[in-house]
């Protein structure tokens, strides 16, 4: 997803043609977006969060409120068997919730630019000089979502990890 | 569909909640509301917006009008400043070790900062942090969240180390460091022996003299969850036991 959006977008800026330059453009921020869509997937899935095929528009609420109903009764459990101190376990919860918003936050924005650049074909790209913009969003910005994204879920897959449930 | 201007009350929301531009998705109706992060607060107060304020409003407007709605937080040039000002002060006062530092501004008083560092330890670690907050709370910004990127991290926690019991058990204390050694950076005989001292003394895991073997009580066994997947630990159990042993 990520090569197929690299290339989308070398071809963007290459292409003189107005049109062709905003129909390769919009779908590389589409690609960008479902790369980073499906590393979330997998991780929320190898997480065992959620047991069923995870839509679109539950992923941020999972990240947001799931991640911590399962992660606080066995931090519970390990502070009251003494397999962990309170320090340990305020910064594990503090980091779940920081990490999980920021991962949050990249996606519901990465899906505004994609239903932007799937679903309103009258707003178009704008170019300037190498920068592709779709309203506010650049795709040099987007370029970095799925790489981003690989990042937090590691960071996530760790305090996982941590507490025993990877 | 609604259009906006079928929403009376938008001009008033939009002063009142700092909302700097909205619009309705065709694809499915959504009402998106875009709020800049500098009026974004953890508490309501003068001037802001907080959170749970943006919530309520969420679900008051979702249930009025029947459409779903999308508060998105976005970046504004100010945060936008303020993390490229304190990244070239940490370069300028960290030089030697720091590679990279990114800023990720959860509201107008909250960054979870993303540090790459050449030499990862304690120290290191406590100075920046306690610079970051110095340069940062010049800002209002109170909450301060680092994350060190590394490919390992420091120690086990207590539980990685019954996981790994339940599956090497009997097991000796160099065998243990050695399975621990190529994901923990900081892992000792020292600070693992203190570690198993404490376990015995929860009975949590016991050792046997003779060999010096650590294995699980019951109690030990009881600690570790039941995960499906292709890490559950009594997977791994067995196919460690499966090993040919020349």
């Amino acid at each position: 997803m990520q090569y197929v959006g690299d290339e989308l977008e070398r071809l963007a800026l290459g292409q003189g043609d107005e049109t062709n330059s905003d129909l390769l453009g919009r779908s590389a921020f589409n690609r960008y977006y479902y790369a980073s869509f499906l590393i979330t997937r997998e991780t929320i899935k190898s997480m065992q969060i959620s047991p069923k095929f995870v839509k679109h528009a539950e992923i941020p609420i999972i990240l947001q409120e799931g991640l911590k109903k399962k992660a606080k009764p066995r931090l519970d459990k390990l502070v009251r068997e003494g397999l962990m101190d309170k320090g340990t376990y305020s910064r594990l919860l503090t980091d779940l919730n920081v990490v999980g918003n920021e991962l949050a936050e990249l996606l519901q924005h990465a899906n505004d630019a994609r239903v932007l650049a799937d679903y309103e074909p009258e707003i178009k790209t704008e170019r300037d000089g190498s920068l592709i913009k779709l309203k506010d969003y650049k795709l040099t910005t987007a370029k970095v979502w799925p790489s981003k994204a690989r990042q937090l879920c590691g960071r996530l897959l760790r305090i996982w990890r941590d507490i025993g449930l990877a | 569909m609604h259009e906006l201007k079928d929403i009376a009350e938008l001009e008033e929301l939009k002063k009142d909640y700092f909302i700097s531009d909205l619009s309705v998705r065709t694809s499915d109706g959504t009402i998106v509301l875009y709020i800049p992060v500098e009026h974004v607060s953890e508490i309501a107060k003068t001037g802001y917006v907080s959170r749970r304020q943006l919530d309520n409003l969420s679900c008051k407007l979702a249930e009025k009008y029947g459409v779903p709605i999308a508060v998105l937080v976005i970046s504004s040039p100010k945060f936008e400043k303020i993390a490229q000002a304190a990244e070239l002060l940490l370069k300028a006062k960290f030089s030697d070790i720091l590679e990279e530092a990114n800023f990720s501004f959860l509201s107008s008083e909250k960054v979870n900062v993303w540090i790459k560092l050449n030499q990862l330890t304690d120290d290191n670690t406590f100075q920046i942090e306690s610079y970051l907050q110095t340069i940062l709370i010049e800002s209002g910004i109170n909450f301060l969240s680092c994350q060190w990127v590394d490919d390992n991290a420091p120690l086990p926690t207590p539980i990685n180390v019954l996981i790994a019991l339940k599956r090497l058990q009997p097991v000796n204390i160099e065998r243990l460091i050695g399975y621990f050694i190529t994901d923990y950076r900081d892992v000792n005989g020292k600070w693992l022996n203190r570690q198993l001292d404490k376990m015995i003394k929860k009975q949590l895991i016991i050792r046997d003299k003779i060999s010096g073997n650590y294995a699980l009580t019951g109690n030990g066994l009881g600690m570790i969850p039941a995960i499906r997947s292709k890490n559950n630990t009594d997977i791994l159990r067995a196919l460690e036991l499966g090993k040919r042993k020349w």
